[in-house]
């Protein structure tokens, strides 16, 4: 997959192990691409510290035209997110212990609405294709058991390929234990180093 | 014409093919039974052979008119449930993508007619949403 200006779209090249920084201007933009939970976070919540890389990028990806593929798993870790919000929020470092405390829950509630809300919102404001789960549950185990990828990580990396992307967009390093040849990596530059060292040789 | 009716032909096996079916204790060499490449089963000669085997033949699905995914009354549920699994075994390890057809009904094209209304909804998504901490991986289930 070669763009008009002969650039490689896709990480083949032994330097790049399939691994890009989203803070390139000039990093070409498949049709479509993929986005990881971690990714959305950060775009959606400003007080993350990655917002200002990931809303550009996200921005970006709007002004392209181009179609977002995610996976039915990402609506379900952002409500998980939300929810740890509230505790961690009440509770501080011992927020899992917390877990049941109803005081949390209106807090919670109100994250989780906010935040899937603006989910919405985002995915309302482009085309997007959404993947059940069960369309790539039977590719997920095979990453996870061929190159030890996490069991999440596995089922978005099987949604990005079950809808004809090789690159998906993420500040998890874990989604690098793939090979390059499988899976392209669109992370922040803080992330491309310890990607591209965990990539398989 | 035997009990077994007309219909149970076995026909097209190719004479090089060497399948040995197994099946009611004895063994049944494909090919030296079906010298025409298309035998009615009937009683005596080496239909009997064939009638014997049967079983095997449907089990198989080397019957004409026996489909391997369909249980029939030699096989009940066995033969489909294994076709099922090796179905399963021969597709895992490789790049499943979805079907044109199953993509398109997976895609959702922007709530929003106009660009204005659809850059809006983005900027209502990513921005004003403060939280007092700071979300890591682990708050949703990674490492």
């Amino acid at each position: 997959m070669t763009p008009p200006d002969g650039r490689r779209l896709v990480g083949r090249s032994p330097v790049g192990r399939g691994v890009f920084a989203i803070e390139d201007q000039e990093l070409p933009l498949p049709d479509p691409i993929a986005l990881d939970t971690s990714f959305v976070v950060e775009a959606l919540i400003a007080t993350q510290p990655l917002h200002g890389v990931c809303d550009p990028f996200l921005t970006r990806i709007f002004n392209s035209g181009i179609s977002i593929v995610t996976s039915e798993l990402l609506r379900v870790e952002l409500a998980e997110a939300a929810f740890a919000i509230a505790l961690k929020e009440r509770w501080g470092g011992k927020w899992r212990g917390h877990r049941t405390d109803g005081r949390s829950r209106p807090r919670a509630g109100r994250l989780l609405n906010h935040t899937l809300i603006r989910y919405d919102e985002m995915l309302r404001s482009m085309t997007h294709i959404s993947i059940p789960l069960g369309d790539t549950a039977s590719i997920a185990p095979t990453f996870m058991t061929d190159y030890g990828i996490a069991s999440y990580d596995a089922a978005h990396a099987a949604t990005a390929l079950a809808a004809g992307t090789e690159t998906i967009v993420t500040t998890d390093t874990g989604f690098a234990l793939l090979p390059a040849s499988l899976l392209t990596v669109y992370t922040d530059s803080s992330r491309v180093p310890s990607c591209r060292k965990k990539r398989p040789r | 014409m035997d009990s077994l009716g007309p219909s149970r032909v076995w026909e097209n096996l190719p004479h090089t093919m060497p399948a040995v079916i197994f099946g009611l204790g004895e063994t049944l060499l494909a090919p030296a039974c079906c010298g025409a490449g298309r035998v009615e089963v009937r009683s005596g000669g080496r239909g009997w052979w064939i009638e014997r085997a049967v079983p095997s033949l449907a089990y198989c699905g080397l019957l004409v008119g026996s489909d391997p995914f369909e249980p029939n009354r030699f096989t009940s549920q066995r033969g489909a449930a294994i076709m099922e699994g090796v179905a399963k075994t021969q597709t895992n390890g490789k790049i499943e993508r979805l079907s044109p057809e199953r993509l398109a009904e997976l895609t959702h094209p922007p709530a929003y007619k106009t660009v204005e209304e659809r850059r809006a909804a983005l900027k209502r998504a990513t921005e004003g949403f403060r939280v007092k901490v700071r979300v890591t991986p682990d708050m949703y289930g990674r490492r």
